[in-house]
């Protein structure tokens, strides 16, 4: 085969999606080489300091959405110094500077201040996507600015974070124009939520698909949201926990009743049993159930509760038991 | 300007290689390169198009045909588009130059997919052999490539 113009060998990376296939092209020849960095806009980078954040841009100046982890793993069970590093702040500081159009980023185990997300939030206009994973070192302060200044975004997924929390009204900086977002999830915050403006934050985002709440929105809030997004795939509740016998309790059997777009659900950080018939309606359309935080939800109503999930492909569970065992054995992974 | 099937006229093309192929007006504005000349009314019969062979554009012409062809459903395509890129490298190679040239971003798509699917999964070395080509890199700039994408990219 003769060899291809640049343009049309761009076109053909289009198609190649996996770093692995990306960087066989890159050792092909000098143009191959060329063209793939060019072209090269999701990066991955496995381990922080294993390259400096100016080759990053040097290799990859185009980069729209960049995955960046810093320590180790068994960081998480306090295996590591608390000095070992792991700052983001000279990557963001250096891809503004290089006026990369960063659209997407995800951070896992790395240290996060306020600065960092306020310079990220100034910093790229048409940033999108913020994912961080068991990241520390910033506060509310720091999502606020976040919420205030990314005029297009449409993810924020804040998973198992130390985030401290001086004022729970980081939510109510998200202006009134931004109706962009696609997935929320905040279920790892600690302090308080406020209720009013996550309900309008909610409705006025009609493209919302993934919404995972903290411990400190309760159930009655839960029903109202449902109310305004019936089209949720995704759900992770709070605290669920209230009397059964209540007006708000039938309120939610009926709302959720709607929700027939629910695939996925996690959450019940705190919850009732009591109050778990309820959601017996969507479980029958669930393929994936994370009880993982459910402390509460064991025995007996766990096991009444799985049974209603005929389409279940994949759960969570802290632990397992013989019956659960059989009762899933149809199941294609069980995760404790 | 109609360009329904029913008031469809005929349009004369010419390849790099002086063969003229007829085509139905509306099949032959797939390709974004001739439907603009034909919005200009710089259609003058024969339209000449000095990159694409002859075989090629007879190629071309019969994707753009069957994607022309109202009636034929999603399935259909995909089904005729699987069969369709089942080429040698060499027409592969044409086809994608005149898709480009062309300017038929459907053909475009569906021809580097196949070139991109050819490379999945390969290594560099084996990616040369297929499509024939000379690694001109010094041994220390592959190392030191290699070296960042193991470390660092992967």
């Amino acid at each position: 085969m003769n060899y291809f113009p640049e343009e049309v060998l761009e076109h053909v990376f289009d198609f190649l999606t996996s770093h692995r296939d990306r960087n066989a092209a890159s050792l092909v020849s000098k143009s191959w080489f060329k063209v793939e960095k060019g072209s090269r806009q999701r990066v991955f980078i496995g381990n922080c300091y294993a390259i400096s954040p100016e080759r990053l841009i040097a290799r990859f100046p185009r980069v729209k959405a960049l995955t960046l982890k810093g320590k180790p793993h068994f960081a998480d069970f306090n295996l590591v110094p608390p000095d070992w590093g792991g700052f983001v702040l000279p990557w963001i500081e250096t891809m503004a500077r290089s006026n990369v159009g960063l659209e997407e980023l995800r951070l896992k185990r790395m240290v996060v201040t306020d600065e960092c997300l306020e310079r990220l939030s100034r910093s790229f206009p048409n940033f999108k996507s913020l994912v961080l994973v068991s990241c520390e070192g910033f506060t509310t302060d720091g999502l606020a600015a976040i919420a205030a200044n990314c005029r297009f975004l449409r993810e924020l997924d804040l998973q198992e974070n130390e985030v401290e929390d001086p004022r729970g009204q980081w939510l109510s900086c998200f202006p009134d124009s931004c109706t962009s977002l696609v997935s929320l999830n905040i279920a790892c915050l600690k302090g308080e939520v406020p209720l009013a403006a996550l309900e309008r934050l909610v409705a006025r985002c009609p493209n919302l698909r993934s919404l995972r709440l903290s411990r400190a929105v309760p159930l009655d809030t839960l029903q109202k949201i449902l109310m305004q997004a019936p089209q949720l795939e995704d759900l992770g509740t709070g605290s669920y926990v209230h009397d059964p016998d209540s007006e708000t309790y039938d309120n939610l059997k009926n709302t959720l009743q709607k929700c027939n777009s629910i695939r996925s659900l996690s959450g019940f950080l705190e919850v009732a049993p009591h109050c778990l018939p309820a959601i017996h309606s969507i479980c029958s359309n669930l393929t994936s159930l994370n009880l993982s935080y459910a402390l509460g939800i064991h025995g007996a109503d766990l096991i009444k509760l799985i049974q209603h999930c005929r389409k279940l492909q994949r759960l969570w569970v802290r632990s397992l038991n013989p019956l659960l065992s059989r009762i899933c054995s149809s199941f294609f992974y069980i995760l404790k | 300007m109609s360009l329904s099937p029913s008031t469809s006229k005929m349009l004369s093309l010419k390849s790099s290689d002086g063969k003229v192929l007829e085509v139905e007006e509306h099949v032959a504005v797939l390709c974004e390169t001739i439907k603009s000349l034909v919005e200009d009314g710089c259609a003058d019969s024969p339209i000449p198009l000095a990159n694409v062979d002859g075989a090629t554009l007879g190629n071309v012409m019969e994707w753009c045909k069957k994607h022309a062809d109202q009636k034929a459903s999603a399935d259909d395509l995909e089904d005729w588009d699987a069969e369709f890129v089942e080429r040698d490298q060499g027409e592969l190679y044409h086809l994608i130059m005149a898709a480009n040239y062309l300017n038929i971003k459907g053909l475009l798509d569906l021809i580097c997919q196949k070139v991109a699917d050819m490379i999945k999964g390969k290594h560099p070395e084996k990616i040369r052999e297929i499509f024939n080509i000379e690694n001109d890199f010094t041994p220390e700039q592959q190392e030191q490539i290699r070296k960042d994408n193991s470390w660092a990219f992967e």
